[in-house]
Order: structure tokens, then C-alpha cells, then sequence
């Protein structure tokens, strides 16, 4: 440290106060002084013949560093130390003696002067060094004595700081967990809902099944048992009763198996892709023949899933793909692409197309495109595969033009987990809700297709329902 | 230190100030002196002329060894000696001694007249002796 203090005292202009009451001894400190002048030692000598005037003189607060003689005219040798040092005890003093006085200067080092020389026996270089390493060490013991005063301060202060920032941490800390806690509840209130809104949906359709049943059976029957006897209109009422019906029971129906997705289903188990598209395909064969369509098929891997739902989602597809086609006949596409942790599917065909402005809304339930009877469909088909694609951790998704063919994506997340939306069967904990969040920002397509409930002259694409009753 | 006698000046003021402090000595000293002034004359104002008689003798010493005047200094620094003891009550002012500090001022003003000083030897001997008792 005094070495640094001495560095930076290099070149500094140092003001010396003599207090000497010999104008010899001061015009002779004053040419050694001018001796040791350099550009890297700059002192300037003032003096002050008595105590008295010394002390008047370093109240001015001009001095840097004292030379005091201890045989003034006004005081008494140490005496006259401590009252100069008292006086300023932040500056560094040099004390002068004569040879006897060697006890006496030592002792004035020992109450605090910086050094001593001896007069008579000191050349310009002695007391430029004397002058320079009192100030230096004046200076250090200075900022330690600082230190050393402000050191409890300063732990003080810290100590309030960390005071202050424990409290804002415990603040925190008790946020989050009335924020968690909050979360929770919300959480645990919308299980509850869902689980209320599926069980509704369940119990409404199946209650509506019952009636609507009958009343397509008596309406049937009458047309088979009364056809002789009825006139023309009257067969074609029943004829338009009967459609009716047949398309309310479907509706419900696919309903029904839309909303117990979630319930009904079982654990994941691996499944043969290409074995379950296979016997899917079969049963459109009769159909391809008829309009020369033909079906190629990548090899397709085996997946973790629930085969039955896997099937519904492959047969949806492929019924859309052989419903919606155009003029020419249709050639379908099915490919399939490996990722780290998904499979992705896709299944393309060469008919009608889907406008870009209704992309998203066909996979809403209840959403048709076409209107009436030219594609006959319950507006459930695409639902269902969406529900069934997110259940196996992924996506779909469609790209496609008027009249230039469509290409529907889906992938399967290879996790083998189930991914029920909260509150449905099978909910295994938080790890579900991060999941689907990742899923959307995975999505290929950037976009996660939006439920809607129906609108007006909704549109649709058909899935044929599985009771043979109302078949056709 | 050689280097100082170079200098015109200082010796000039080394010269002045050392004359005036001497004399000054020779005042104090025959204050001190038994006559016609009272020996038992305020103890304060005795302690006073003392130890101004040592701080004088103080100076010489100090300004002589500075300009290299040793026997100067020597002079000066064997009064100087006796004179703070006085000061401090530790020596008595015997006539004998005042007679000897005398002859002590003298020699120091011969010698900074660059006089011939004679008995030198004898002086110191016998300014030496004192403190030793």
C-alpha cells in the first residue's frame, strides 16, 4: 500500500511547513530542499519561527507534511509535539533533533510522529526521503484508520441490505404460493367442469338415441308395411321422415363417440400401422373398384396408440379422400416421416380440394362445407380425428387448394402416453398440460385448429356410422 | 554538506544569526552571574535566562555542525549539555561553572571569528568533567 501511496505522490507539489525558529536552519532546509527539486519532487517551504505561529499557520489547512524542531521558544520538547499532532492529527510530522535527543525523538515516534532527523546531520536526499515516505505512510494509516471507522458502518449497511432483501424474497416466495394455490383451484375447478360437460354430453346423446331410434324404426316400418296403400306424396313424406331420422341417429351417434373418446378408451398399446390400414382399406375395396381409385401406401411403422381410435382416424381420412373426389379418379397417397419423437402421417388425394379460408374450421364439430345432401356427412368426421390425433400427443392439420387436391397431416407422438385434455380420464398430472403446450409449438403447421360450435349452414364432411340399422 | 559553504548567502545568515545568539548567551550568562543583580533573583526568570541559554547554545550547535564548523560544535554542544541540565534543575550554577560556561561562550566567539583559539583541550576537558559529576 505505502508503495502504491509513494507512486502516486510522483511529481506531486508537496507544501512543507518548518516550525524552526533559527533563520539559518530555515534558509538551510529550504536550499536542500531546492537540491532534491525534480520533476518528480516538487516541495514548497513555509515557516513559522514559534509554536504559536506554527499552529496559526497549519489552521489555514496549506501544509501537507511538518518538519517541527522540539526546542522552541514557546514550548517545552514532547509538549510541543503533542500539541502540534493534536492539532492536526490527520498530517504526518518530522521531528528535528540534535544528537543528544535521540530518546527524545524516538519517543515522539512512538506518540505519532512519522520520523526524525538529526540536525546538522541531514543532506537534501535524507530529508527529501524523510519528507516523501511520512506523507506516504500518513496517507495509508489515513485511509485504514477509515477503513477501520467505517467498517461497522458499513456492516451495518449490509446487514439492513440483507435485511431488506431477505423480506422482498419471503414477499416473493409467499406470491408464488398464493399464485400456485390460485392455479391450482382453477385447475382442479376446470376438471371438474370438463368432467361435468362429458358426462353431459354422454348422458344427452344416449337419451336421444332411445326416441329418435323409434321413431325412425315406426317411420321405416310404415313405409315397408303401407307403401301399397299410400299415394305418391304421401310415400315421399314418410321417404323424407325417414332420411330425417336416419341422419339425426347418425348425427347423435357420431356424437356420442366423439365425446366418449376420452372415456371409453383403453391404455396405449403398440400397434401395426400397416396391418390396421390394410384391413381399413378393405373396407372401401368394393368402392375403389367402382370408381378405379387407386390406394399407395408407405410402409407404416408400429406406434404406441389405442388401435381402435387409430383405425377411426385412418378410416375417416380415407372416406373423405374417396367421398370429396373430383371428376378424375381418385388417386390416394398414404406416406409416413420419422422424427425424434413423433411420427408424422399424411394422407393425399387428388379430388375437389378445400378452399385456404376454411382450413381451420373443418376440424371444428359440427362444421360442414357443403351444403344439404351432394356430400352427405354429420360434421363430426374431422373432429373426431382431431380429438383422436391430440389424444396421442399430436396434430393435424391440412394443406390444400379448390380443385387441386388435399393432403391432411397428422402426427403421433411417440411417447405412448395418452394426452387427455384436464379433467378426462387417465389425467396424469401436470406433466399433460406442459405437453400439450410443447405439442403447439411443435406443430408443423403452426396453427392449432380452432373448435367451433355450429353455425348457420355449417358445412361438413360425412363419417359413415357403424350401426348396420341405418346404414345407407 | 560541502556543498553549503558554496553558498555565499547562507553563510551570511549563518554568520548573523550565530554573532546575535552568542551574544545573546553572554547577556543571560552574566545575569546569572553573581554581582551586584540579586543571586537569589526570581527563580522563574533564572529558569528562563537558562533555558534560553540552552536553546542558543542549542542553535550554534546545530547551524555549526550543519556548515561543518565541528570544533564549533563541539564547544557549543558541551555548553548546551551543562545549560539543560541546569535548566532542568539537575546541575547547580556554581560560580566555578558559570566562570567555565563563560569561558566556553568566549572560545565559540574566537572561533567564529576564525581566531586562534588556545587551551582548547583543557576547555573541553573541564566542560566534560562537570557533566560527568
Amino acid at each position: 500500500m505505502l508503495r502504491e501511496e509513494i507512486r502516486q505522490m510522483d511529481g506531486e507539489h508537496i507544501r512543507v511547513l518548518l516550525i524552526e525558529d533559527s533563520v539559518f536552519a530555515v534558509r538551510h532546509t529550504g536550499k536542500m530542499l531546492q537540491e532534491a527539486k525534480s520533476e518528480r519532487f516538487d516541495a514548497e517551504l513555509q515557516s513559522a519561527g514559534t509554536l504559536a505561529e506554527g499552529q496559526k499557520h497549519l489552521a489555514q489547512g496549506t501544509v501537507d507534511v511538518v518538519l517541527l524542531d522540539l526546542t522552541l521558544p514557546d514550548s517545552n520538547e514532547l509538549e510541543t509535539f503533542t500539541r502540534i499532532h493534536d492539532q492536526i492529527p490527520q498530517l504526518p510530522i518530522v521531528v528535528l533533533t540534535g544528537l543528544e535527543d535521540e530518546s527524545l525523538a524516538s519517543q515522539a515516534v512512538e506518540l505519532g510522529a512519522e520520523d526524525y532527523l538529526i540536525k546538522g546531520q541531514v543532506d537534501s536526499d535524507r530529508l527529501k526521503r524523510s519528507l516523501l515516505y511520512a506523507i506516504a505512510r500518513k496517507r495509508a494509516e489515513n485511509e485504514l484508520n477509515s477503513y477501520k471507522d467505517h467498517l461497522e458502518e458499513l456492516v451495518a449497511e449490509r446487514t439492513g441490505e440483507l435485511r431488506r432483501a431477505n423480506r422482498q424474497l419471503q414477499r416473493e416466495i409467499a406470491e408464488r404460493r398464493r399464485a400456485e394455490r390460485s392455479l391450482r383451484v382453477t385447475l382442479s375447478d376446470l376438471e371438474q367442469s370438463n368432467r361435468e360437460l362429458d358426462q353431459f354430453a354422454y348422458v344427452a346423446s344416449h337419451h336421444l338415441q332411445e326416441p329418435v331410434r323409434m321413431v325412425a324404426s315406426y317411420a321405416q316400418l310404415l313405409e315397408k308395411r303401407y307403401a301399397g296403400r299410400l299415394d305418391t306424396d304421401a310415400r315421399e313424406y314418410i321417404a323424407h321422415a325417414v332420411n330425417g331420422a336416419k341422419r339425426m341417429y347418425r348425427q347423435i351417434n357420431d356424437f356420442l363417440v366423439y365425446s366418449r373418446l376420452g372415456v371409453s378408451s383403453k391404455p396405449f398399446a403398440p400397434v401395426d400401422c400397416a396391418k390396421l390400414f390394410a384391413s381399413v382399406r378393405d373396407d372401401f375395396e368394393k368402392d375403389l373398384q367402382t370408381n378405379g381409385g387407386r390406394v399407395a401406401c408407405d410402409p407404416l411403422p408400429q406406434v404406441l396408440g389405442d388401435e381402435r381410435q387409430l383405425a377411426q382416424l385412418f378410416w375417416n381420412l380415407l372416406d373423405n379422400a374417396l367421398k370429396f373426389r373430383s371428376a378424375k379418379s381418385p388417386r390416394i397417397r398414404i406416406s409416413v416421416k420419422e422424427a425424434a419423437d413423433r411420427w408424422s402421417f399424411s394422407v393425399k388425394d387428388n379430388g375437389i380440394g378445400i378452399e385456404p379460408e376454411y382450413r381451420e374450421r373443418i376440424f371444428a364439430i359440427f362444421q360442414r362445407l357443403h351444403a344439404g345432401d351432394k356430400y352427405p356427412g354429420t360434421g363430426m368426421g374431422l373432429a373426431l380425428c382431431k380429438r383422436i390425433a391430440e389424444r396421442h400427443g399430436g396434430k393435424i392439420w391440412v394443406e390444400s387448394e379448390a380443385d387441386k387436391g388435399s393432403t391432411f397431416h397428422f402426427t403421433i407422438s411417440k411417447d405412448g402416453v395418452a394426452h387427455e385434455p384436464a379433467g378426462t380420464s387417465q389425467r396424469k398430472g401436470g406433466g399433460q398440460e406442459r405437453k400439450r403446450a410443447q405439442d403447439r409449438r411443435h406443430s408443423p403447421g403452426g396453427r392449432q385448429p380452432r373448435r367451433r360450435t355450429a353455425g348457420p349452414g355449417g358445412a361438413e364432411r360425412e363419417q359413415a356410422s357403424q350401426p348396420a340399422v341405418l346404414r345407407g | 554538506m560541502s556543498g553549503i559553504t558554496d553558498d555565499r548567502q547562507l553563510m551570511q545568515v549563518f554568520y548573523q544569526e550565530t554573532r546575535s545568539l552568542i551574544k545573546q548567551m553572554r547577556e543571560d550568562l552574566s545575569g546569572l552571574s553573581p554581582g551586584p543583580k540579586s543571586e537569589k533573583g526570581n527563580r522563574k526568570e533564572r529558569l528562563s535566562a537558562l533555558r534560553r541559554l540552552f536553546r542558543c547554545a542549542h542553535t550554534v550547535k546545530s547551524s555549526a555542525g550543519a556548515v561543518g564548523f565541528d570544533r564549533l560544535a563541539a564547544v557549543s554542544q558541551a555548553l548546551e549539555r551543562i545549560l539543560k541540565a541546569a535548566a532542568e534543575e539537575k546541575l547547580t550554577m556554581t560560580p566555578d561553572l558559570v566562570r567555565s560556561v563563560g569561558q566556553g561562550i568566549e572560545t565559540c566567539r574566537d572561533l567564529l571569528s576564525g581566531k586562534q583559539v588556545s587551551g582548547w583541550e583543557t576547555l573541553m576537558e573541564r566542560l566534560r568533567s562537570t557533566l560527568a559529576s
